[in-house]
């Protein structure tokens, strides 16, 4: 979960910091930046962890 | 220009911009008098065709004919457009592929114009907050579709508050965004201040769409055969061109620090 967001984060930061990096040039940064939006999806997405973290270990039922 | 005839033109553009694209789409909007409407009815001909060009996918050069015609040239042809970090591109009209994110869009970098005219910014990215909210709609419309018919767990993805949420907060995001836009419109503020925030609005509206929106539809968004991939590239883009949504905001505060204080830019 930590990680998934993180990665994200640090990517959003780097657009942010490198303007244009991204969009304009043929860079690691863009594939690194696009790939890093999967990261809450791939391995079961953020919202499928959630709901195991609410009821395996908060023991709150199903929902 | 009466509602009717607005009405008229949103279905005629919107036909239009379903069947053609690009270089086509460019003649064939001449053809539909594009550059009499943006002389005579701007304030109906731009947001109409923006937000047009987001909703159906199609891209046509006609942000340099907004520009030129505000700055009182005719419209036709192509000027440097300054892009995020200080750089400048030129959106060129013809069919040739970009050196872009989106390389549909005929957009290549140049080097920084020395002199020349300034560019009129208020006015392009007006245009440009109308197509970032238009691909928004395109992006929310995607997943919308996709989360009535995906079932897991036995129900449909819309059934899940998670999923409902992203939806939710999406439509809000681009309804404030669109509000700015009309607010920026009607507002008579001559420093531009209206039309950047309107521009950083629907450019982070567009991002917080294509954020949702890929995270609900999951894997299949991924994929270069769905649909989604184009609008997230094309967002991303436009978001840089004539300021990113970033960029506009520290602009913005640093305006505000210059005249100590916040104008009235509408009343609620």
């Amino acid at each position: 979960m930590l990680l998934a967001t993180a990665e994200q984060q640090l990517y959003d930061t780097a657009r942010d910091l490198l303007p244009g990096a991204v969009e304009l040039t043929e860079t690691p940064w863009r594939s690194e930046y696009l790939y890093s939006r999967a990261a809450t999806i791939y391995g079961g997405t953020a919202e499928i962890q959630r709901n195991i973290i609410a009821r395996r270990l908060l023991s709150l039922g199903r929902d | 220009m009466d509602p009717a005839d607005s009405e008229l033109l949103a279905e005629t553009l919107r036909k239009t911009m379903t069947a053609a694209s690009g270089r086509v789409l460019d003649m064939a909007l001449i053809d539909l008098g594009w550059p009499d409407l943006l002389a005579e009815f701007p304030d109906v001909a731009i947001p109409t065709a923006f937000r047009l060009l987001g909703e159906t996918g199609a891209h046509a050069p006609l942000l340099n004919d907004v520009l030129l015609s505000a700055a009182g040239r005719h419209p036709g042809g192509t000027l440097p457009l300054p892009y995020a970090g200080g750089s400048w591109v030129v959106w060129d009209r013809c069919d040739q592929a970009g050196t872009t994110l989106d390389a549909d869009l005929p957009l290549r970098s140049v080097p920084a114009p020395r002199g020349g005219e300034p560019v009129p910014l208020a006015a392009g990215r007006r245009a440009l907050g109308w197509w970032l909210t238009g691909l928004g709609r395109a992006m929310l419309s995607l997943a919308r579709s996709h989360a009535l018919d995906r079932i897991q767990f036995g129900r449909p993805l819309a059934s899940f508050q998670a999923v409902r949420h992203r939806l939710a907060e999406t439509l809000v995001a681009l309804d404030g965004a669109e509000a700015t836009l009309l607010a920026a419109t009607a507002s008579e503020d001559d420093n531009g201040l209206s039309c950047l925030l309107a521009k950083a609005a629907a450019g982070h509206a567009a991002l917080t769409a294509a954020r949702h929106c890929q995270q609900v539809l999951g894997g299949i968004g991924f994929t270069a055969e769905h649909g989604l991939h184009r609008h997230v590239r094309r967002a991303l883009v436009l978001d840089g061109l004539l300021g990113s949504s970033g960029e506009l905001t520290r602009e913005a505060g640093r305006l505000l620090r210059k005249e100590r204080s916040a104008p009235r830019l509408i009343h609620l």
